[in-house]
């Protein structure tokens, strides 16, 4: 047989193209942050699974990781207005995570985190009280995984998993970008406290 | 063959847009440094050319009453994304897409680059560490730093043109580095300065070794009279090209000492680079102050350290096997040039940084390794060149993508009401961009028109508001006082019934705003920004300049046969 009567003879620089875009493609696939955990759920599930034993282990929910696990569990964008959301983009999110809050006083609603996956509000409180700002009695937990002074994670009978608390503007500070603390926004967040309502969606 | 390059083409492609695909994935925009601000300018300069700027000098609707950001921002990127923008109406998809336009076109020259010298596979395992390299991811996701990357390009395409008139002897290739110096000036003046570290050595370099020399004595061959008048054509090129973008430099030079900013003569930010910088990789998504951005650190890579440490190895054991002469090499070239960037992002440079005020317009030291991030895919490039076997490279590239894949990410996408990129309150440049008879654009009021009457008795009848221009009819029972909610800049003037009145923009209640008298009776008042003297004659020159390289151009054959050089 002659070279061209075999259509499957490649040459070297052929087969090494083929190996490169190959190879490109599926880096991509499984090395691309968002890609990969917006494409598979297992790794939605190990970055879970990472979140809520560092969160068991330490008994808290630390602002900065939060913040980042938020973005990599489940990658989508943010809805913010430092001056309060309209009462139509609260209303869509209360409905996705199940909640009404709009209605408590002194609440200040200014963020909302949507994705496929997990849905946030954030909110600027007086109270400094988790209980005071929410009322978390109405849910059917199944399974409670923190329950610390204002602070609770836990899953409902839904298999939907809940990330409650409240904080102090200073840890508030360390992990949301969108305030000027020192200056611009100062008489925003001055005696205020931050609360937080995240929802990932049951499997 | 060709199907080889159209294959490389092709992977190019696609690694360009893998490195910017995150942008295109998510919903907004990710929270960078500068990002915002392009975003800002490319909205501004679209609705400048709508109006019938060109050049763009001033945005009419930035910073509260409008400022001369045309004076200090990229003039090239920002004029065709403000054209594109003009269709799509979309800042956000209009930068992501200039962004990943940047990314792909400063690969693909630089491609073609070091195909002169090395194969197709070789080369794009540099071009696969050139995309993914450490400071572009930092470039794109942390600094959003839309018109370094752009400028790549120009760098890519003056490194060919300088093979092709010295090596080749090409005539074209004088027009090509006289139109990409251009390109340069008017994209990113501070990269003249940061890319002369690479590209004079070449210069120098392709004058001494053209296509390569067996011995050291075939260096003296290659000095000849044709030398000579080479180099000298080269800096004309260079000249050329930087005088014809002299209509955005003088201003930029002369003009910005109305600004804060001009009031300061050093503008270096001592942020000098140590060890730390050099080995090692390290991201952060939260560093020290950067809470809403990505971290920032500036580094060169592990990969790109492991380049240059092993590109000094070769070089030092060619030299030792065959002599003097290894030195003369793109690589040897490339390792003098990683030489001078680390000595100007190193604290050993800072006698030159006190003492040259024009190298302190490159802002940060760093700054340098806008030029570096080109040097270590040399260095690779020559390594695979030596290599007959194909899965080195495919590890190679494997390599590169597990450690930098990882890092493709943009931080805290938010979506912005689209108006908010055509109306700012804020001077998104820090208020060192304001003009020095100023306060913060903040701190003035949010006016829903452009003209109010401070005092007397009138009546506004029509108005017809530019970006840089408004006429308006007026009918005053009494003298007016009138202001124009416009920042004070030199070159704003008014005319009522066409004669020149003075402008007052030093009033307390209306710091840096300009205010106007008008007589009572009924009148007609324009209010435009025209060309200072510095401006006239920056056109001037530029208009010459272009004049003289179309000339050139159009009677290059005569030219270059009367100076017996070239090869049209």
């Amino acid at each position: 047989m002659t070279k061209k009567q075999k259509p499957w003879s490649l040459s070297s620089e052929s087969v090494t193209f083929v190996g490169l875009f190959a190879l490109i493609i599926v880096c991509f696939l499984f090395f691309v942050p968002k890609v990969t955990s917006t494409l598979f759920p297992f790794k939605r599930e190990m970055i879970l699974h990472n979140f809520m034993t560092t969160v068991q282990r330490e008994k808290t929910i630390q602002p900065q990781f939060f913040w980042e696990f938020r973005e990599f569990y489940s990658p989508g964008y943010y809805t913010v207005n430092k001056n309060g959301l309209t009462q139509n983009q609260i209303q869509i999110a209360e409905d996705s995570i199940g909640i009404s809050m709009a209605k408590a006083p002194n609440t200040d609603i200014f963020l909302i985190f949507t994705s496929p996956h997990l849905q946030s509000l954030e909110a600027l409180v007086t109270t400094n009280s988790l209980n005071s700002a929410i009322t978390t009695q109405k849910f059917q937990k199944s399974r409670v995984l923190l329950s610390e002074n204002n602070e609770e994670v836990f899953s409902d009978i839904n298999g939907s998993t809940y990330i409650l608390f409240l904080k102090p503007v200073s840890e508030m500070q360390t992990a949301n970008g969108f305030f000027d603390y020192k200056d611009i926004d100062k008489s925003l967040v001055e005696g205020k406290y931050w609360l937080d309502i995240t929802k990932l969606d049951g499997k | 063959m060709k199907k080889y390059e159209f294959l490389s083409f092709l992977f190019i492609f696609l690694i360009s847009a893998i490195s910017i695909f995150d942008f295109f994935i998510n919903t907004g925009r990710p929270v960078t440094f500068d990002g915002p601000t392009h975003m800002t300018d490319i909205a501004g300069y679209s609705q400048a050319l709508l109006s019938g700027d060109f050049p763009v000098y001033w945005l009419g609707t930035f910073g509260n009453y409008g400022m001369p950001v045309g004076f200090y921002s990229h003039q090239l990127p920002l004029t065709i994304a403000g054209l594109v923008n003009i269709l799509l109406q979309n800042p956000v998809l209009t930068y992501s897409l200039f962004f990943f336009l940047g990314i792909f076109l400063t690969n693909y020259v630089f491609y073609i680059f070091l195909r002169i010298y090395f194969s197709r596979l070789a080369s794009l395992a540099g071009i696969t560490l050139l995309t993914f390299s450490a400071y572009r991811i930092t470039n794109i996701y942390i600094r959003g730093d839309l018109p370094e990357t752009f400028s790549g390009i120009f760098l890519g395409l003056i490194l060919i043109g300088t093979y092709y008139s010295i090596a080749k002897n090409k005539s074209w290739a004088y027009f090509l580095i006289a139109f990409s110096y251009f390109c340069l000036t008017i994209t990113h003046p501070m990269m003249l300065v940061t890319y002369s570290l690479l590209i004079f050595p070449y210069l120098f370099f392709v004058l001494l070794v053209r296509n390569g020399i067996e011995k050291i004595k075939d260096i003296r061959a290659n000095i000849t009279r044709q030398s000579l008048k080479q180099v000298i054509l080269f800096f004309l090129a260079v000249f050329l090209g930087v005088g014809m973008g002299m209509y955005f430099i003088m201003p930029l030079l002369l003009e910005t000492k109305y600004l804060y900013f001009g009031l300061e003569k050093n503008h270096l930010s001592p942020q000098y680079l140590s060890i730390q910088n050099f080995i090692g990789e390290n991201w952060y998504y939260f560093y020290h102050s950067d809470i809403f951005t990505r971290g920032q650190f500036i580094q060169i890579g592990i990969i790109e350290a492991l380049a240059v440490i092993i590109g000094f190895i070769v070089l030092i054991h060619a030299i030792i096997k065959k002599g003097i002469r290894a030195l003369f090499t793109l690589s040897g070239v490339t390792l003098v040039s990683v030489m001078l960037v680390v000595f100007f992002t190193s604290t050993l440079a800072k006698p030159l940084y006190q003492h040259i005020l024009f190298l302190t317009g490159v802002q940060f030291p760093w700054r340098f390794l806008s030029l570096f991030l080109f040097l270590p895919p040399i260095l690779v490039t020559s390594f695979f060149q030596r290599i007959k076997n194909m899965l080195p490279i495919i590890l190679f590239v494997f390599f590169v993508a597990c450690i930098r894949f990882p890092q493709l990410y943009g931080k805290d996408y938010a979506t912005y009401p689209v108006e908010s990129y055509y109306v700012t309150k804020y001077n998104l440049f820090p208020i060192l961009m304001n003009p020095i008879w100023t306060g913060k654009s903040e701190d003035y009021p949010v006016e829903s028109t452009k003209i109010g009457i401070i005092n007397g008795t009138g009546k506004v009848m029509s108005m017809n508001i530019h970006n840089s221009s408004r006429i308006y009819t007026i009918t005053a029972q009494t003298p007016l006082r009138i202001v124009d909610y416009t920042f004070y800049f030199p070159g704003w003037h008014v005319y009522v019934d066409g004669k020149v009145t003075p402008i007052e923009f030093q009033d307390p209640s209306y710091r840096g705003v300009i205010t106007y008298a008008v007589p009572a009776g009924q009148h007609t008042i324009q209010v435009v920004l025209q060309d200072t003297s510095v401006r006239k004659l920056a056109k001037l020159l530029s208009t010459i300049c272009i004049g003289f390289f179309v000339l050139f151009f159009i009677f290059r054959k005569k030219l270059f046969s009367y100076l017996r050089i070239g090869n049209t």
